[in-house]
């Protein structure tokens, strides 16, 4: 783990940091799964090149403007030079997933493909993307949890002791569910009846898993307090890909239950989520067992909207 | 797939190329923030915000008496010397250095830990940050106390938890941060070890006090200020973190020379309901406080003495912290 001099080497005199190369990988590993997934037809295959071509700078750019913007920590120094003076570090992952979804729109405008299937692809590609970038994270200050209290958790590969404490290094999870996710999404953009769905999907995905991964972080990136916005986001994110879900759903008028007790849900969810954290800063329940509970508070989302994209796929076959 | 699409797709891949040279990582470096926050420092000099820290730096520095002989610990972040496991009792711990006498009050439905300790050097009053001091490391209190030998230690504010960042924060003689907060009181603690308390961070008494010729050692952003030069204060209101409200807090004072109390008021169960800032003010004073600062409660409040708590907690609800204040023996072994 490097906090202040992350440069592995230097090239020509400039310095080449792990990090970056870690995202270099995480870059070519996305747009290689761009690439391949869009190949098949001529349109995908420009509108995925034209995105490839985008993402990168789109991605950079807002994944700086989102950390100078939204970290409070930078606040203070906040100015045209020390925002366009990337050589110190400061970038947040959400910015650079909106430029991915950015990119994916301008392709498609350029191809003359449809925006939900460009943001399919889009999905699975950012996650491949996701897998080397966040194994990356063991290069910097980032992706380290609260102190250890759990033992053997402690003793494991997973954790990361410095001169005070144990650490888990929730950068390998981060990384672990982005995999998992990945191939999920691959899985699904066989079998999805409506385009748009792989990427509810991964929105949904990605939400779930990364409102706890921000819960288990404890770096102080982009963290007002005791409320981390990455996690808000994240909370939004499944939120936004359930309501879309139960929407869609409503709007055919041949489902009700389910979307409108996903919709009742979501509010019970977002407290019970808020409970859990308060369990998590001041329980003495311990942090494992205030982990499950949170677990389990999060499986309802996914569960509910899994259960709706199913629904979904039944009443377009007409088998509902 | 045509020739353009193929070379849009060969540029996609080499503009790859130019992230290993310029993303070092997702963190804000700590080198770059404290560039940046020398620059602010600078700016601000420049405008004749902190021409008294200049007049320190052109002042002899004031000497402290010691009562007793003792090695004076190093003004950095190196641990205190070990201690003597003979010195530990059940009411404190006692070698040539440092004193600590720990007693619990229950007063009013609250229960009190009340640590009174007395060293023979200033430097033995020290703090500990879990990472860089700029950072935004955590550590356990208990485990930062362990490594640093603290006779005892206590949270300080929790310095990386302000999410603005405008305090004014002073690690051992290293400046953290040097924005003073027009909302917040300060406590300087200097040189000798001596606490300054600057209501609502005024500043020009900042710098009346820096034109004395005083060096900060420790500077905690907080408050209130609870008791001041021997007289209780009267309270705002309206200060921060619930200030009517029965919480747990934790408070610092310095009751003469060398010679100070900690106090945690237990809170948020059923043997002990917590204090407000009025509360504890009294309390303070009513131990012989000279000067008295509340630092970081609720979850926050953590006292810790002989490898464990002295307070009803558990390393399961212990809340990882930036910093901490500790007291370390200067008996070497």
């Amino acid at each position: 783990m490097a906090t202040e001099e992350a440069a592995l080497f230097r090239l020509f005199g400039a310095p080449v940091y792990a990090y970056g190369l870690a995202l270099l990988l995480g870059c070519w590993a996305g747009l290689a799964t761009l690439f391949c997934l869009g190949r098949k037809q001529e349109g995908e295959s420009k509108a995925a090149a034209v995105a490839g071509v985008l993402a990168l700078p789109l991605g950079l750019a807002l994944a700086r403007a989102a950390f100078v913007l939204l970290d409070p920590g930078f606040a203070p120094f906040l100015n045209l030079k020390n925002a366009l003076d990337l050589t110190g570090g400061g970038f947040a992952m959400y910015g650079a997933l909106l430029g991915i979804i950015l990119a994916a729109l301008a392709g498609a405008r350029a191809g003359k493909v449809r925006p939900a299937r460009m943001l399919d692809l889009a999905a699975a590609s950012a996650m491949a993307f996701l897998v080397p970038a966040r194994l990356g994270e063991g290069f910097t200050a980032l992706g380290i949890s609260r102190p250890l209290t759990t033992q053997w958790l402690a003793d494991s590969f997973l954790a990361y002791r410095d001169q005070y404490d144990a650490y888990l290094r929730t950068y390998l999870l981060e990384a672990a569910f982005a995999l998992l996710t990945l191939v999920i999404l691959l899985s699904y953009l066989r079998r999805a009846h409506k385009a748009g769905r792989v990427f509810t999907l991964g929105c949904l995905l990605y939400g779930v898993s990364q409102t706890l991964m921000e819960s288990l972080r404890y770096d102080g990136h982009l963290r007002y307090s005791f409320i981390g916005v990455q996690q808000v986001l994240s909370a939004a994110l499944f939120t936004g890909a359930l309501a879309a879900l139960a929407v869609s759903l409503l709007k055919t008028g041949k489902a009700r239950a389910l979307p409108a007790l996903s919709l009742a849900a979501l509010p019970l969810i977002w407290a019970a989520a808020v409970g859990v954290e308060f369990l998590v800063d001041r329980s003495s329940l311990g942090k494992l067992p205030s982990y499950g509970l949170y677990l389990l508070v999060l499986a309802v989302p996914l569960a509910l909207g899994v259960s709706m994209l199913r629904q979904e796929g039944r009443l377009a076959k007409g088998t509902d | 797939m045509n020739r353009k699409t193929r070379a849009l797709i060969a540029l996609a891949l080499i503009l790859a190329l130019a992230l290993p040279f310029l993303v070092p990582s997702g963190a804000l470096l700590d080198s770059q923030r404290n560039r940046m926050m020398e620059e602010l420092w600078q700016e601000e000099e420049a405008g004749g915000e902190d021409a008294g820290r200049l007049l320190n730096l052109l002042l002899p520095r004031a000497s402290a008496e010691t009562a007793k002989p003792a090695t004076p610990l190093p003004e950095d972040f190196s641990p205190g010397y070990p201690l003597n496991p003979a010195g530990f009792s059940d009411t404190g711990y006692r070698d040539d250095s440092v004193e600590v006498a720990l007693e619990t009050v229950e007063k009013d439905g609250v229960v009190f830990r009340v640590a009174r300790v007395s060293i023979a050097h200033p430097s033995q009053l020290r703090t500990a940050t879990a990472g860089n001091p700029s950072s935004s490391r955590v550590a356990f209190i208990s485990s930062m106390a362990e490594k640093n030998n603290a006779a005892i230690a206590i949270n300080a504010n929790y310095m990386a938890n302000d999410p603005v960042k405008t305090s004014y924060e002073y690690r051992m003689g290293v400046k953290v941060r040097a924005k003073l907060n027009r909302t917040k009181d300060l406590l300087i603690i200097d040189e000798n070890a001596d606490f300054h308390l600057f209501v609502k961070s005024g500043k020009q008494e900042v710098e009346d006090f820096l034109a004395k010729g005083h060096r900060i050692i420790n500077a905690f952003t907080f408050g209130p200020a609870l008791v001041k030069d021997g007289a209780l204060l009267t309270l705002d209101g309206k200060y921060g973190y619930n200030p009517h409200g029965d919480e747990p807090r934790m408070a610092i004072g310095q009751i003469g020379p060398l010679s100070y109390v900690l106090v945690l008021a237990e809170g948020r169960s059923k043997d002990s309901k917590g204090v407000s800032h009025e509360e504890l003010a009294n309390f303070m004073f009513d131990l012989g406080c000279m000067q008295a600062f509340n630092l970081d409660g609720g979850n926050s409040a953590t006292m810790v003495f002989n490898g464990g708590y002295y307070q009803n907690k558990s390393r399961d609800n212990e809340r990882a912290q930036s910093d901490m204040i500790y007291f370390a023996s200067a008996v070497a072994p």
